[in-house]
């Protein structure tokens, strides 16, 4: 009975507290609710789409006419609406830009629907332990919002693409329905949630400097977005290991197992190097190093901070000499891989030539099939993927696949070959399916496949390639035979 | 009362055999039980044997006092008797020859009273036709004493021997039950032997496969010597001429027909002899149909039957269109051990070494079955790719085998060695290691005091102190109970 009195109080103090007081008006006026229709590519079937499907997520107004929300919320979208919150009417909006490797995409909507809202104002750096608001809205479209605290900074791995960002942990007691609601501290917008976990309460959020740099960077004339260095690194605790790699003290230094070809690091750089200072950080045996704003994160966000373009200074340790070298950073990009992770599933490029499916082997190709896709696909294929992507022998190298053969009477005698890799076409080397396409236009059409397992090459009827691709076209409805893109 | 009926029932259901058996009595004296103590041997810690089972098969008497029975019957035993039917002593058996390619085995037994008044049974001359009627003997589970079945011949074809798991050969399938225990069991034709229970299919119904009579002809020719030296290996992949478009690529005229090399093996035996791109025309002057078949004693088959059918020592001649010009390659058959086909190896212990508490071993189809659910990992991934694609992406050369870590006993001079199970070793000390017998050696060369270990497609390096991982490995051993700190089979230790 003591204890239900007690409760009782501190449960009507808290439903008027947040209802009346005037932040939630401002609140209310910048956030959207962002209706997406999305159509994903079959990651296998180049030429077919998924059934279209709906995703909903709240966004956030950060200036007039535009509206913040995440990357995996717009991608493969076929259609973006706003609307506001428990009411029916619906915005056409527009991407500005989309980032996967932070997870953000910046909108825009037109003049008559920005009027409706009404931005809200950037904080500025949140550290452990800072108190914070949780907002989102009830189906009736009424505010609801929840305390929460930060209870980690750290450098985690985005849930929707393989980057590691610096993102917040805040515990809630408010059970977040859906990705890009807002966290604010006061009335000022402090994060989006990218995450939520309702087991441990936690929401995993995008902290606003980062999402401001984003916004502001989205809308200048050349998007930069975030640095990266292009290089593998492990830990160095093993004193045995930091005796071998010629460190005398006990706490800094990782150890560089190799650079990417053509990045920036490349040029400075080199497997068996001990990294003990980057960019005015010492770096502790574990990667870690001591952020003024934030305490002790990874690495790699001393990297990301960055532009692409950035020069900094890494002291190194180099065959037991500490030297310093000038690291010039770029961005990552995804297309300069052998096997592109392709995380937001662009459809691929493809050929379809007298029944041979023909394009190049991607990470959504891979693991497509699901958990067990290490296990389940060609083993040749994943073992390139997981050991080599990163690692063209020459830039703009691909793995060329023949995924497979639509049977037809042109390709008799072929049919069970599968997943191969394709190293040349009428008699030439190819390295990418651009180099199919040239050697395509050049020779009218591919009548010669070699395979890189195959001790004869596939020969096709070169006569006989037009009436079957025709026939082919026709039979199993491709509604193009080609998919190639301009370069850039 | 219930317990009168139910025996009621049972010798029911048990006469027919009994009655049939009537007029095939010598058969009961030829068909014996086997019983094995079997031991398998734990791949991931391979200084202990796993644990043990019982277990029974069946199978025939030849001629000669010695026994006919499948090679997964007897593969691991430690202790092997058999049992005629009606008598009730078990005798020791041993294993004479055991032939894992074709999952056969010879067995003999000491005590030569066994084999007093039986009557060994004799081969058939030829394979039945389908649908012809054979009898199934044996002893299956669901009871003691001999078991008969009838059935048809269903199919005769090619699949997959599951005892050696990458092994080919004709079987015969017939409808007639075969159950667990049957295996071993002989399959008659007019009371000859045209077959050998071996195996089934898990979850199909009223399929059961014999060892047809070739591949056990083939068997006992080989044994004659007495060594068994195997089937001999082509090692050809070919691709169906069916396209006209490669046809005339290759040169062949209208008439000519045959298959496409494709792939050469660089263990089997037309290694060096045929090549990429070689047309196979006829082989001992059969021609060869554009889908690799060939007409032969009345049937078609594959052309490899014909290699099926052969010895090592033997020899096989091809025709063959080479530059759109015609040779004539005969290609000598032999047995060469391929330690890249990752053959399940039975009554072989697998080699080890270990070092600072870190375990070596070289892979084997024993090991990849451990690996189950790691397979979802990159490292047990590759595992995976070097197995399947040893040979086709050259992973082999310079190697006799793959040595992998497999295991690390934790103790404090290891204890940062972590991220590197399953990773196949490169180099140790900056010695290539080709297979185990290396790793002394390669061990002997720390430099600094320390080993350097590099693995297959991996940029980090493990180092250990040398003279602490020597100095720990006498407690490893204690501690984790293992006899001995190797096995490796050609001796060189340091």
């Amino acid at each position: 009975m003591k204890l239900l009195s007690l409760l009782i109080p501190i449960a009507l103090a808290a439903g008027p507290a947040v209802a009346e007081s005037q932040p939630a008006a401002v609140i209310e006026q910048g956030i959207v609710e962002v209706v997406v229709t999305a159509q994903r590519p079959d990651a296998r079937i180049p030429w077919r789409r998924e059934r279209p499907g709906m995703r909903i997520a709240y966004g956030v107004v950060v200036a007039p006419g535009r509206v913040l929300t995440t990357e995996d919320t717009v991608r493969n979208a076929t259609l973006v609406e706003i609307r506001r919150p428990g009411q029916p009417a619906k915005y056409t909006a527009g991407i500005v830009k989309a980032d996967p490797r932070l997870n953000t995409a910046l909108l825009s909507i037109r003049a008559e629907a920005a009027a409706r809202f009404t931005p809200l104002a950037w904080n500025g750096i949140l550290s452990r332990g800072a108190k914070v608001v949780l907002a989102q809205f009830d189906d009736a479209g009424q505010l609801q919002t929840g305390d929460g605290r930060v209870t980690k900074t750290a450098v985690t791995t985005l849930p929707s693409a393989p980057h590691a960002v610096l993102t917040l942990s805040v515990l809630s007691d408010l059970k977040l329905d859906r990705i890009g609601a807002p966290v604010l501290a006061g009335e000022r917008l402090a994060g989006i949630a990218i995450r939520y976990d309702s087991a441990s309460q936690i929401t995993q959020v995008l902290p606003a400097t980062l999402l401001k740099r984003f916004c502001e960077d989205a809308v200048s004339p050349q998007y930069r977005g975030f640095a990266s260095a292009g290089l593998l690194w492990s830990p160095l605790v093993d004193p045995v290991k930091r005796g071998y790699y010629g460190l005398q003290d006990g706490t800094r230094g990782v150890l560089i197992l190799r650079t990417i070809p053509e990045s920036g690091s490349s040029q400075a750089l080199r497997a068996g190097d001990v990294i003990l200072r980057w960019d005015g950080c010492d770096i502790d045996s574990q990667g870690y190093y001591v952020d003024p704003d934030y305490g002790r994160l990874a690495f790699p966000h001393l990297i990301a901070r960055r532009y692409p373009g950035d020069t900094v200074n890494v002291t190194i340790l180099r065959d037991r000499r500490e030297i310093s070298v000038s690291v010039s950073l770029d961005a990552f990009d995804d297309a300069r891989a052998l096997v592109p992770m392709n995380t937001e599933g662009v459809p691929a490029e493809y050929l379809v030539e007298g029944g041979m499916v023909l394009r190049e082997l991607s990470g959504d190709y891979l693991t497509s099939v699901g958990g067990r896709w290490m296990a389940v696909n060609n083993p040749q294929l994943v073992n390139l993927y997981l050991t080599r992507s990163q690692f063209p022998e020459t830039p703009g190298d691909r793995v060329v696949l023949l995924v497979g053969i639509l049977p037809d009477e042109v390709n008799k005698g072929y049919e069970t070959i599968r997943d191969q890799i394709v190293t040349g076409v009428n008699g030439k080397p190819v390295a990418s399916m651009k180099d199919v396409f040239a050697i395509r236009r050049a020779d009218g059409g591919i009548s010669r496949v070699t395979l890189r397992n195959m001790g004869t090459d596939i020969v096709l009827d070169a006569q006989a390639l037009g009436p079957a691709n025709a026939r082919i076209a026709g039979q199993y409805r491709i509604p193009s035979l080609v998919l190639e893109r301009p370069a850039k | 009362m219930n317990a009168f009926l139910r025996l009621c029932l049972i010798l029911v259901l048990l006469s027919p055999p009994c009655i049939a058996m009537g007029g095939l009595s010598h058969l009961r004296q030829s068909v014996v039980k086997i019983y094995v103590t079997a031991q398998r041997d734990d791949f991931q810690q391979p200084w202990q044997a796993g644990g043990s089972g019982s277990g029974h098969g069946s199978g025939y008497i030849l001629p000669g006092k010695r026994i006919l029975t499948n090679a997964h019957v007897v593969s691991d035993t430690r202790f092997i008797e058999v049992q005629r039917e009606g008598d009730t002593r078990r005798y020791p058996a041993t294993v004479l020859f055991a032939a894992h390619d074709c999952d056969l085995a010879m067995l003999t037994v000491a005590d030569e009273r066994f084999f007093d008044n039986t009557r060994p049974l004799s081969l058939g001359k030829t394979l039945p036709e389908l649908n012809d009627e054979v009898l199934v003997l044996g002893y299956p589970m669901g009871g003691d004493r001999l078991s008969l079945t009838k059935g048809v011949v269903s199919r005769i074809d090619y699949a997959l021997y599951s005892h050696s798991t990458v092994d080919s050969h004709l079987v015969l399938q017939v409808d007639a039950a075969i159950n667990p225990g049957n295996s071993g069991g002989p399959v008659l034709f007019r009371d000859k032997v045209i077959g050998l229970a071996f195996q089934g299919i898990l979850g199909a119904q009223n399929i059961g496969y014999a060892i047809p009579l070739p591949v056990i002809e083939h068997f006992l020719q080989d044994v004659t010597d007495g060594v068994y030296d195997g089937y001999p290996e082509l090692g050809v992949q070919h691709l169906p001429l069916e396209a006209p478009a490669l046809r005339r690529d290759l040169g062949l005229s209208e008439k000519q027909t045959g298959v496409v090399v494709v792939y050469v093996d660089p263990f089997g035996a037309a290694h060096g002899l045929l090549r990429d791109r070689d047309v196979l025309l006829s082989i001992d002057g059969y021609p060869i149909a554009n889908d690799g078949s060939v007409r032969y004693a009345g049937n078609t088959v594959e052309y490899t039957e014909l290699i099926e059918r052969k010895q090592c020592g033997q020899k096989v001649a091809f025709s063959v269109l080479r530059d759109r010009s015609t040779l004539s390659i005969e290609v000598p058959l032999a047995f060469r051990r391929d330690p890249f086909l990752f053959r399940q190896t039975y009554d072989q212990r697998p080699e080890y070494w270990i070092v600072g508490g870190l375990v070596f071993s070289p892979l084997s189809r024993g090991y990849l079955g451990t690996l189950g659910g790691d397979l979802s990992t990159p490292a047990a991934q590759q595992l995976l790719y070097f197995s399947e694609y040893a040979k086709r992406d050259r992973l082999f050369e310079g190697r006799d085998a793959f040595v992998v870590l497999i295991g690390r006993l934790r103790h404090p001079v290891n204890t940062y060695c972590d991220g590197y199970i399953h990773q196949i070793v490169r180099t140790v000390n900056g010695i290539a290691i080709r297979g185990m017998s290396d790793l002394p050696t390669a061990l002997a060369a720390a430099s600094n005091g320390y080993h350097v270990v590099t693995f297959e497609k991996h940029d980090n390096p493990l180092i250990l102190d040398a003279t602490a991982a020597a100095e720990a490995d006498g407690e490893i051993l204690q501690r984790y109970n293992i006899p001995s700190r190797c096995h490796v089979q050609k001796e060189s230790k340091p």
